[in-house]
């Protein structure tokens, strides 16, 4: 049940990233990508394997659907909502859109003790929201560096 | 996190090897712009510690990196270590002008040099291969990695100028 549920929404969330009006060029979209899964796997491997603060099932499927939500879901739903914050006008709607994504990146990684996937016993939520938080702050400083590093210099091909 | 178990051979061999990558790529990212060289660079560290940590740990850890299966300050360089070599697939395909009849042999060139950096990586000790893990299934992995990152790098040129005039 685990693998369908987080198959289903890592799916939803890369069809609904294809589908939509980009705001974000694809270069900065994929500085987000990489950036994003970087600091999720170590952030997940500290957590789960070095500190065993949160432990992962042994099952294969179960294993499987973490890894997706890790690989795919996370960074997927980060660069949906940099791209709607992005064609939004205001400050207070942008925070909102953070705020919502922010709220359902935990929901999904909460989800986890319901299909067994994860034992978090010895971890607070409020540990993840903190980290969500600041994934979404050094995302937003990270595209704001990459930004200015666009060059217009005449090609030499 | 632990520094090192024991500072030795792949210690020493870490460090060599990120400073002559990490040489390379500052004599030659100058050309490149901005953003396409740090793509490159994170592209190669992200798919370094993507394949790490799913086949080299977790449930199937297949391969233990440096003295330990937790992590070191040397496992941080050790992906380092990727980054270059993101860049310089990125670099040589459009100096060599890499095209669709080409990007075979440029795929398979760069799947056995990633498997020879993996036996050298094996030989220095930096990796060691464990639970029935044989070099050979590296070559499938690695022709992934390769076609994954020509199909990515085509489609940042097609939207990038990739080669800047200083």
């Amino acid at each position: 049940m685990g693998f369908a549920f987080y198959f289903f929404v890592s799916w939803l969330i890369t069809i609904i990233f294809t589908l939509m009006k980009k705001k974000l060029t694809f270069v900065e979209n994929s500085l987000l990508y990489l950036l994003t899964l970087i600091i999720n796997i170590n952030y997940s491997w500290i957590i789960s394997f070095e500190l065993k603060l949160v432990n992962l099932s042994k099952d294969p499927l179960d294993y499987t659907a973490f890894m997706i939500n890790r690989s795919i879901g996370i960074p997927f739903i980060l660069m949906v909502t940099f791209n709607l914050i992005k064609s939004v006008d205001s400050i207070g709607k942008s925070v909102f859109i953070a705020v919502c994504s922010i709220c359902v990146q935990v929901l999904l990684l909460k989800l986890g003790t319901n299909f067994e996937i994860t034992n978090r016993e010895k971890w607070s939520i409020i540990n993840d929201f903190i980290y969500f938080a600041l994934l979404y702050v050094v995302a937003f400083y990270s595209l704001k560096i990459f930004r200015k590093f666009r060059q217009s210099e005449a090609i030499s091909r | 996190m632990r520094l090192w178990e024991s500072f030795d051979k792949n210690e020493i061999s870490l460090l060599i090897i990120f400073a002559a990558a990490y040489f390379a790529y500052f004599i030659l990212n100058k050309r490149v712009n901005k953003q396409v060289r740090i793509l490159g660079l994170l592209w190669g560290i992200t798919i370094g510690i993507l394949f790490d940590f799913t086949i080299g740990g977790g449930l199937l850890d297949f391969y233990r990196i440096n003295d330990s299966n937790h992590y070191e300050l040397f496992d941080i360089l050790y992906y380092l270590d990727f980054g270059p070599f993101g860049f310089f697939f990125f670099y040589f395909y459009e100096t060599l002008h890499i095209n669709k009849k080409t990007f075979i042999f440029y795929a398979v060139a760069w799947a056995i040099i990633g498997v020879a950096a993996q036996w050298l990586f094996t030989w220095c000790d930096i990796i060691k291969l464990q639970r029935g893990y044989h070099l050979s299934y590296s070559f499938p992995v690695f022709l992934v990695v390769q076609t994954a990152t020509g199909s990515f790098f085509a489609q940042v040129k097609k939207r990038e100028h990739v080669l800047v005039k200083n």
